[in-house]
């Protein structure tokens, strides 16, 4: 079957042209794991606005969420490290943000080792 | 967008929704057999308790009206013309087994079959690789997850049995 350009953004997310059910579900999971973190996100904005946080508070955590969006589309499914430290950070921060903690964002959490 | 297909009509009224709205709709559904989507389902679930307690885990009756809803679904876009271009991939693949597109006369470039392309890769004999990866997860969920699971494992089995390569087979 030829390429067809209106599925070319299915052929833009990776670099090569085969992969396996682990990957898939690798990936899948990392990208669960950045949403469960803009849930969380949603909570605290939620509550602060019910609190009357002052505008300060909320900027950072809209911008927080806004930031979890922005890296989720960087992920890319065959890039196996880079999925497993989405899985880790991402799950982490989320469970932070649920507790109520503070919610630092490592703008370099893919490097972490 | 992603979706599943619990409710075909509801997809179809979503996809005419956005053509209307001036979007060009390209649809691309996963050809993919009952035992893998299955496995898919419970492996995620599996991988997610690991990382954070808790897991993702879709209800059986979702699975198999959404299972059984993508083939009305796919029935509904071809006769009604609803996507500009649809599409069927196999899980492992990037490039498409079946694609097809509308015309400038509104009419399906080549005749219609969505719901045979995704019945096709739903029922053809796994390739080696597949069979491989199929058997290698389904290993490791069995070891690794609670005897509980045992029923739903031997399951996708059982699913699994027709189209297997037979080495790989238990």
């Amino acid at each position: 079957m030829p390429e067809d350009q209106d599925f070319s953004i299915l052929k833009a997310m990776r670099s090569s042209d085969s992969w396996d059910s682990q990957e898939a579900v690798n990936y899948e999971v990392a990208i669960e794991a950045v949403n469960t973190a803009v849930g969380a996100f949603s909570a605290r904005i939620a509550a602060a606005e019910r609190a009357g946080l002052g505008d300060g508070g909320l900027e950072a955590l809209r911008a927080g969420a806004i930031w979890c969006a922005r890296q989720r589309r960087a992920i890319k499914p065959d890039d196996h490290d880079q999925v497993a430290l989405a899985r880790r950070y991402f799950t982490a921060l989320a469970e932070r943000l649920r507790e109520g903690g503070a919610f630092d964002i490592d703008e370099s959490w893919w490097r972490a080792g | 967008m992603q979706t599943t297909a619990q409710n075909p009509e509801f997809l179809a009224q979503n996809i005419g929704d956005f053509r209307r709205a001036g979007y060009k709709v390209s649809v691309p559904v996963m050809g993919v057999p009952e035992a893998m989507s299955q496995q898919g389902i419970i492996n995620r679930y599996h991988e997610q308790s690991k990382d954070g307690g808790a897991g993702r885990l879709t209800v059986p009756e979702k699975a198999r009206l959404s299972y059984t809803g993508i083939l009305v679904s796919a029935d509904l876009i071809d006769s009604g013309r609803l996507a500009d271009t649809v599409a069927v991939y196999r899980r492992g693949s990037s490039e498409p087994t079946y694609i097809n597109k509308l015309g400038s006369d509104g009419e399906w470039v080549s005749p219609p079959g969505l719901r045979t392309a995704i019945e096709v890769e739903r029922t053809r004999p796994w390739t080696t690789a597949e069979s491989r990866d199929f058997r290698a997860i389904q290993d490791r969920l069995t070891a690794e997850m609670g005897a509980e699971w045992r029923p739903r494992i031997s399951e996708i089995e059982n699913l699994a049995r027709p189209f297997i390569s037979p080495d790989f087979r238990r």
